[in-house]
């Protein structure tokens, strides 16, 4: 057996070293597939890339359209998303090992040049709801496409030993890759410029021309070719090219961890020489290198956007565009109780802090501190969940018997329903016209997508405006991933009196029972969705209508609607007994009310409701929020519960 | 099989050494082609009407023959080298034969012609624009030489705008279809009113306290330095299951005049009434046309929600008032068409350059026609009063804007008619006899265009020469220059 030694243990931790980015790439794929798979399939379908001309010359409107094509060319591959993941994670390695081998940063200084590797990381998977507002369709793979492409020149140059071929080099490079590949270009050409300053083999004159050159083609490039385009501002010249938002308060934060791991290229450019003389040996080097790898994995950890609720909404999103009922309740069942634990132990510690306290104020502090620990699903999720139940008869029963609130998002900003789940509810609700215009909107603000074409399709076929869904269909024809769905819609427009026995239509037609009224939902989707069911009875209302009319009407508390609804659903609906929650808000509106129940009860009903009153008398309330917790897990599926303890919730 | 035919005999060769077949089924209807070009006339200067054959097929060929010329041209996508187009087109009338490569062999369709007809004003502008409601964040008017496929960008909102500093630009409109005197609007981000004068830019704050918004609908006039504008308190609203999905309203709309030298503004019609909007002059500038439609509603702060309540009861009849250009004072309105008597509200009245013809559209009611796909293109003969539905313009969907080309012989208009939701422009000629030769697409380099592109394309106007102040130049302006105030004159005349 060997016998371990300082110089033999770097020798190892360096080979191992050598290898770690593999293994990171590795399981950062394995966690784009485990744990993100439905983050990148809204990528992609937030997305766009059409084999067609006039698609592929409006990319070329703004500098770096090119490698906006390239970009929107991949992301389509996230449709399948173990595959571009691996494509994503692959040219991640990649721009890795081009970083080393063209700056020529020795094995043991290696680690550094993972640090512009994860910014790039950082910046695909800390968007979050940034995703629904970005506005290059391109976003998930421009950066890492830019950031290889920013190398170039460097490569170039160094194949050149005469200062004027390099020059020449870099401003065919500036020129062309600008129009190409937008900021990327220029910063290819500063890369380039400090690389050649701080190498010691150049003369001082020509360390001198490179910068002074490449300073003045950043600035004078953009300049000369800005009066070429028309479809942006100046100062957004050296911006051009990197993924931006439609939001304003998005933009910054979107942009920064690109803009960085460009900063950091040009920093080990400038770094380079000091790079090369270290030594590999050295314990230094080893402990920077090591550092470097523990700061690389802690940001990427710390920044990626690991949301629970979020990767919820974006699985159930995925379920309702399949119309997969069933999965959009099981996704929320299956979040609810997999908080069970982490709430009881919640519960325990809120206890035990409360035992300490000295006051009602202490303890109303305590309350409130503790509130936003307890798992609260969002309106979205609740808006999903409800429309799953709805569609399969089963919302007046089970809505709520299960976990209702108002979470707000884990979000720089409150995103608006309208711009995250707006076109999916309306369609799905049956307000089509609505969801048209949300189409519309996302389209202008943040264009053209899989998404919006697909439900502009949908939108067409359910109002009977066939020639725009063949026009919808035609241009998913010409994706990579839509085309059999196009196929399908295409052949329903071939026998249109089909369409109403299909999935979606089948479930969406019955909702569209309505009067026409002309409205506007100033961007609140849950509001006006609400306010729609409840408005004037439809003279042709369906037994679906009048269901999700009932449902709202229960969301909502309000006991006159209640009753005005439940007078509707009895007169269309078949049923054998009243579902259970109807019955629960019945017994406990009447009372009150002080009147009589009008309705036949079961005995189990009339039973839960006694032992609730029983419980109450027996546990007293000091607040709600405190109560909460105890009165859920007893009656946390009645809609006693819901109706005293599920109250100010908020929409967005 | 839905054509009849014929089976032509030929034993000589299958198909000739032109690659044009000899022995072929011949049908006697023309085949279905896209963009619809058969039996159309067309502007003699117009670019080559590059079209698709919609016949399923394996191969194809196409004969252009005009005079002693001829053209063969393989291929679905059919397009016409320009060079062959012009020679064609000075042949004089184009006869065109399609021949389609079956299961069953050769097939040769009815041939159907194409008519080269009087010259068109070589140049158009549109707004390109999303057909949504609220948003523009890429909003452009462009510039088309019709002789080519040329188009340029007059200003597009991008080249200043950033965030929420978003600008909405549009009713672009020329003097006399000459660029040197043009306005068009900025709303909101360096908002105001670009106006060109002479070949000068200012930019005008039309809004006055006295006036309910700034100018809107511009009418510029003819010989003297005036625009009639409208001025609008214009709202969206969506209808939640009518297949025309967006309803465009007005809570309140008058007319006022611009007079360009003094930077003054007063007032033409203004009656609390009635809602006043579109005006149009007459080629001499004695009369202007405009719409005006009653409303009797208080002016609270539920008028607004009231007006798309009612918006289905409000119609505009056409008006027009006399005007005395060198006085600038005004006559008594009359009326010119009143469509409300017919169910029906009558807007964008555009008179003829000969003054003779008055074409406007009209739909079962409202102002905002592009979104009621029942609007349809009318044409009256101003001398005898007589009116029609110009059938042979219209489609089932929505026939909206529309210019006379600067001779008369064209107009240009905007429909849905290809798939119910992006406007796309169609040409079509005027005849003497007051009715309308077969509209046709405005010819595009290649013939899907139309269906690929997301874009709409409103407000089309002809010019007779291109705008020659640059993108970068109008943008620059209105970054670096503030709104003029406009004065408010008390009104001249009745």
């Amino acid at each position: 057996m060997s016998q371990v030694t300082p110089t033999n243990l770097k020798q190892l931790t360096g080979r191992y070293l050598k290898y770690l980015p593999v293994l990171l790439a590795l399981i950062i794929w394995f966690v784009l597939i485990l744990k993100e798979q439905y983050y990148l399939r809204k990528v992609e379908d937030l997305s766009l890339f059409l084999f067609d001309r006039q698609f592929i010359l409006d990319s070329f409107r703004n500098p770096g359209g090119f490698l906006g094509l390239v970009g929107a060319f991949l992301t389509q591959f996230l449709h399948i998303p173990w595959l571009g993941s691996l494509i994503w994670v692959a040219l991640l390695l990649l721009a890795y090992h081009i970083t080393v081998k063209s700056l020529s940063i020795p094995a043991a200084m290696a680690p550094l040049a993972m640090i512009p590797i994860a910014l790039l990381v950082i910046g695909n998977m800390s968007l979050g709801y940034g995703v629904f507002i970005m506005r290059e369709q391109d976003h998930f793979f421009s950066p890492v496409l830019g950031y290889m492409v920013s190398l170039i020149p460097l490569v170039a140059t160094r194949r050149f030993n005469a200062t004027w071929g390099k020059i020449c080099i870099l401003t065919v490079w500036a020129i062309a890759g600008f129009m190409a590949f937008g900021t990327y270009s220029l910063t290819g050409v500063l890369v380039a410029a400090f690389y050649t300053m701080m190498q010691n083999d150049s003369p001082g004159k020509v360390k001198i021309a490179m910068v002074i050159s490449a300073i003045a083609l950043v600035i004078i490039v953009p300049l000369v070719i800005y009066p070429a385009y028309t479809s942006y501002r100046l100062v957004d010249s050296w911006t051009a090219g990197l993924p931006t938002s439609s939001e304003d308060e998005w933009i910054r934060p979107v942009r920064t961890p690109f803009q960085l791991a460009l900063l950091c290229q040009i920093l080990l450019a400038w770094l380079s020489g000091l790079l090369s003389r270290m030594k590999s040996s050295d314990a230094k080097t080893l402990f920077i290198g090591c550092s470097a790898y523990i700061a690389v994995i802690a940001a990427v950890w710390g920044f990626w956007f690991k949301d629970e609720l979020f990767h919820t909404e974006l699985a159930m999103s995925h379920a309702v565009d399949n119309c997969d009922w069933g999965r959009t309740v099981s996704i929320f069942r299956d979040a609810v109780k997999s908080h069970e634990k982490s709430d009881a132990r919640t519960y325990a510690a809120r206890t035990r802090k409360i035992a300490s306290a000295h006051s009602d104020d202490e303890i109303a502090d305590i309350v409130d501190k503790y509130k936003n620990r307890f798992y609260e699903p969002t309106r979205t999720m609740i808006l999903y969940r409800d429309l799953a139940l709805l569609k399969t008869n089963r919302a007046l029963d089970e809505s709520f018997s299960m976990k209702n609130g108002s979470r707000l998002q884990k979000s720089r900003t409150q995103l608006s329903m309208a711009l995250q789940s707006g076109k999916q509810l309306y369609l799905h609700y049956g307000l089509v016209n609505m969801c048209y215009r949300w189409c519309l909107e996302d389209a202008v603000e943040q264009g053209w997508s899989n998404s919006t074409i697909k439900y502009i399709t949908m939108h067409a076929m359910t109002i009977g405006d066939y020639s725009l869904a063949r026009k919808s269909i035609n241009k998913l024809e010409k994706t990579l991933f839509y085309r059999k769905w196009a196929d399908s819609q295409l052949a329903l427009l071939s026998d249109t009196a089909s369409i109403s026995s299909n999935e979606p239509y089948k479930s969406i037609l019955p909702y569209m029972c309505f009067e026409d009224m002309m409205s506007n939902d100033l961007m609140k989707s849950e509001t006006f969705i609400i306010n729609h069911f409840l408005g004037p009875q439809p003279s042709a209302a369906t037994p679906e209508y009048d269901r999700a009319a009932l449902l709202f009407a229960m969301h909502i508390q309000d006991i006159r609607r209640f009753w005005e609804r439940l007078l509707y659903y009895v007169d269309s609906n078949d049923f054998k007994s009243l579902p259970r929650s109807v019955q629960e808000a019945a017994i406990l509106y009447s009372s009150l009310e002080k009147r009589n129940n009008p309705l036949p009860l079961d005995d189990r009903i009339k039973e839960s409701y006694d032992a609730f009153n029983r419980y109450v008398q027996s546990h007293p309330i000091r607040s709600m929020k405190e109560s909460d917790y105890t009165y859920c897990q007893k009656y946390g599926k009645t809609f006693y519960y819901f109706y005293y303890f599920v109250r100010d919730l908020q929409t967005y | 099989m839905k054509h009849c035919f014929i089976i032509s005999t030929a034993l000589a060769f299958l198909v000739g050494c032109t690659g044009v077949p000899t022995q072929f089924t011949r049908l006697e209807t023309p085949p279905t082609i896209f963009p619809d070009y058969t039996d159309v006339v067309i502007p003699s200067n117009i670019a080559p009407l590059n079209f698709r054959i919609e016949e399923k097929g394996d191969k194809y060929v196409t004969v252009i023959t005009s005079g002693f010329g001829k053209t063969v041209i393989r291929g679905e996508k059919v397009i016409i080298p320009a060079k062959k187009w012009e020679e064609l087109k000075k042949n004089g009338q184009m006869a065109v034969q399609v021949y389609v490569m079956g299961k069953s062999g050769w097939q040769g369709y009815r041939q159907f012609t194409i008519t080269p007809s009087d010259v068109i004003d070589p140049y158009i502008s549109y707004r390109v624009i999303m057909p949504s409601v609220e948003c523009y964040e890429r909003l452009s008017i462009n510039q088309r030489n019709l002789t080519s496929f040329k188009e340029k960008v007059i200003y597009a909102n991008q080249m200043v705008q950033n965030g929420k500093n978003g600008q909405c630009i549009n009713c672009h409109h020329y003097r006399n279809y000459t660029t040197d005197n043009m306005q068009f609007h900025l709303r909101q981000y360096l908002g105001g009113t670009i106006l060109v004068t002479d070949g000068q830019m200012h930019k005008i704050n039309l809004k006055t306290d006295s006036t309910i918004s700034a100018g809107v609908y511009p009418a510029w006039h003819p010989t003297h330095d005036y625009i009639a504008y409208s001025t609008n308190k214009t709202h969206q609203s969506i209808h939640t299951l009518d297949h025309n999905r967006i309803e465009v309203a007005d809570e309140e709309s008058d007319l006022i005049l611009y007079d360009i030298k003094n930077g003054a503004v007063s007032i033409i019609e203004n009656d609390s009434l009635k809602f006043e909007c579109f005006p149009a002059w007459s080629p001499d500038g004695h009369m202007l046309y405009y719409v005006s439609a009653d409303y009797d509603s208080p002016f609270d702060s539920e008028r607004r929600d009231k007006v798309f309540l009612d918006s289905r009861e409000i119609r505009y009849d056409i008006y027009r008032k006399p005007f005395d250009p060198e006085t600038r004072t005004w006559g008594k309105s009359e009326p010119v068409f009143m469509a409300s008597k017919d169910k029906l509200s009558a807007t964008l009245p555009r008179v003829s350059p000969d003054g003779q013809w008055l074409l406007f559209s009209a739909a079962p009611y409202g102002i905002f026609h592009i979104w009621h796909r029942e609007s349809e293109l009318w044409i009256m003969n101003l001398k005898d009063g007589s009116a029609r539905c110009a059938e042979e313009l219209n489609s089932p969907e929505v026939e909206s804007y529309h210019s006379w080309s600067s001779n008369g012989k064209w107009v240009l208009f905007s429909t849905r008619r290809e798939d119910g939701a992006f406007t796309r422009l169609y040409l079509a000629h005027f005849n003497d006899d007051g009715s309308f030769s077969k509209p046709f697409a405005l010819p595009q380099r290649d013939p899907d265009f139309n269906r690929s592109f997301m874009y709409s394309f409103n407000i089309p106007e002809f010019m007779i020469e291109p705008v020659h102040i640059t993108p970068r130049q109008f943008a620059s302006f209105i970054s670096s220059t503030a709104a003029t105030p406009s004065r408010y004159e008390s009104k001249k005349g009745q």
